[in-house]
């Protein structure tokens, strides 16, 4: 008797695991033939951009909820920022978002707005901000439901997230829904994975999807923000299908950029990462977590500004005389650990130099990625300037002669949201040193949103940008609580001792 | 960035690898000097319906201009 009962146990099992063992991935769909005017790309989804509004762009970095708090906090006080138009109309700068580009934990609140945008502030905070989700990504770790479907190769801790954030949080949409969205409505959402094998950021746009004759449209958009927020280790590489039946030619750029000879370094990697879709051994690709080529959300949009290889570039858009004020904000929700190895002589551990090896090349990058941002700008009003000078001087020393036309037509603004600018040290620290997690006490959340909104009216750089968009404009006073600094950082005293400690 | 414009005498869409850049000319007949990276680029005009452009297209290496100097680029709508 015991030994049927057994018998039948273990044949139970056998057939549970075979059944669940061949639990795979949602594959992403076929595309048979590229459409440029189809798919979920910046040209379909938005009215082509006028003079008459800035154009505004957000990058939301990485940071978990750390990140997607301080984002929802930017959404908050854009949502409070009024302008006078040119017309003598009352606009919102909200209204404005052309594009949001954002990575991992920033990826939740971009993707939240674009889907739900309008119940996302009575809404997100509760559905993800306030949410143990790390809490529930574990439940389904030790569900031994979950053991069995582990167990296939073809489906990993990742896939178990993205089912997970599917449900609780951006409720089974896809792509098609923000595809179904009237054009304009919300702004164009480009959420940013890295592709392992070739170490390159992957956005889930169809531009990118082309390469890979893929159709965006059926995939999950808890799938591109798994993909995002995707940190190794934790999980395993999330998986997409690289179809090879011929579904059209790849853009022009990507074949002239190949040319090694008369191309800069950075277009030759480019045009090789993207036609490396097309090599016949890449059959899969795997993702990580965006923040590993980027965590600020900011290569793609900078690739947009100063090429017309990006498939959204708006460097096209100041070629057709359609951009006359850009606004790029980005919401920086990075930490500065404290450290005192130095103070000992023996190593830090093997933790400690994970820690670094993981996020010091990703800090690195951000740095670069800010400083590339803010020097092009920079590059762009100096140019701008010097034909004005020559025109200038053309007028009083040669009056006869022609005007040189001025190409640069665009008034530039880049302002970054970083817990380096708060001026109060005790608070500056105390958010320096947040972790990165997905669940956070709601004060911690509060006082992020707080931050956030304390850090743009304060940002020189925006105030300046909204001064030549509207010179009456002035800055909210944002006062952050407290008390709510006290419940968070600690009494004033306490956190003086810890800091030097 | 690199700055270029193109020549020819008839009012046309620039088209730079295969994108629209708008017309080549202002409403006063001005050249508009355009942007784009460096690098290897196809460039050509979208000439007036029935007209076709000569030559169809042109492959330049745009580099070392600045808005004061851009390149010219020739094309004749015939």
């Amino acid at each position: 008797m015991h030994i049927a009962i057994r018998g039948l146990r273990l044949l139970c099992g056998g057939v549970a695991l075979i059944f669940y063992g061949c639990a795979h991935y949602p594959d992403n769909p076929r595309l048979s033939t590229i459409s440029t005017t189809t798919g979920y790309r910046y040209s379909v989804v938005r009215q082509q951009p006028t003079n008459n509004k800035p154009f505004v762009l957000l990058a939301f970095s990485g940071g978990g909820t750390r990140a997607a708090a301080f984002s929802f906090g930017l959404m908050e006080e854009l949502r409070q920022v009024e302008y006078t138009a040119k017309d003598g109309a009352k606009r919102r700068l909200l209204d404005d978002v052309e594009i949001i580009s954002s990575v991992s934990g920033g990826s939740f609140t971009s993707a939240y707005y674009a889907l739900f945008s309008e119940r996302f502030f009575n809404d997100f905070p509760d559905r993800f901000l306030y949410r143990n989700i790390q809490g529930g990504l574990l439940w389904r770790m030790f569900n031994p439901y979950n053991w069995f479907r582990l167990a296939s190769a073809d489906f990993s801790r990742i896939d178990m997230a993205d089912e997970y954030y599917s449900k609780t949080v951006f409720e089974g949409k896809t792509f098609a829904d923000l595809l179904a969205k009237p054009k304009g409505s919300v702004p164009f959402l480009v959420l940013n994975a890295t592709d392992v094998s070739i170490a390159h950021r992957f956005e889930f746009t169809q531009d990118q999807f082309d390469l890979l004759c893929s159709d965006l449209s059926g995939v999950s958009v808890s799938r591109a923000v798994a993909a995002s927020s995707n940190f190794p280790v934790a999980f395993a590489p999330l998986t997409l299908d690289i179809y090879k039946e011929t579904c059209g030619p790849l853009p022009q750029w990507i074949g002239l950029g190949l040319d090694r000879v008369n191309n800069p370094k950075r277009r030759v990697a480019e045009a090789t990462d993207a036609q490396s879709y097309r090599e016949p051994d890449r059959l899969y690709a795997h993702l990580l977590d965006g923040g590993l080529s980027d965590n600020l959300g900011l290569r793609g949009p900078f690739q947009a500004v100063t090429t017309t290889d990006s498939p959204w570039s708006i460097l096209r858009y100041a070629n057709l005389d359609k951009l006359g004020r850009l606004m790029v904000i980005a919401a920086n929700a990075k930490t500065t650990k404290q450290r005192s190895w130095d103070e000992k002589s023996s190593p830090p551990g093997i933790r400690s130099v994970l820690d670094v090896a993981l996020n010091g090349p990703m800090d690195d990058v951000s740095f670069d990625s800010i400083e590339m941002t803010d020097g092009h700008f920079d590059q762009m009003r100096q140019l701008a300037r010097t034909v004005d000078s020559c025109n200038k001087r053309l007028g009083q020393y040669c009056p006869s002669a022609l005007q040189i036309s001025n190409p640069i037509r665009t008034d530039f603004t880049f302002s970054e949201l970083s817990f380096d600018d708060i001026p109060d040290p005790r608070l500056r620290r105390c958010l320096q040193e947040l972790p990165t997690s997905f669940s956070l006490p709601a004060k911690t959340v509060n006082l992020l949103r707080m931050a956030a909104g304390y850090l743009l009216m304060n940002s020189g750089d925006f105030v300046e940008g909204m001064k030549r968009l509207d010179p009456g404009w002035l800055p909210r006073q944002v006062i952050i609580d407290g008390k709510l600094v006290d419940d968070v950082c600690g009494p004033v005293a306490l956190s003086a001792s810890i800091s030097s400690q | 960035m690199e700055f270029f414009v193109c020549l020819c005498p008839a009012t046309c869409n620039v088209i730079l690898d295969g994108n629209d850049q708008g017309p080549n000319k202002d409403s006063s007949g001005k050249l508009r000097t355009k942007q784009c990276n460096a690098g290897r680029h196809i460039i050509a005009l979208q000439c007036p319906a029935g007209k076709t452009c000569s030559p169809p297209q042109v492959t330049k290496v745009i580099k070392n201009t600045d808005p004061i100097s851009p390149m010219e680029v020739a094309f004749q709508c015939i």
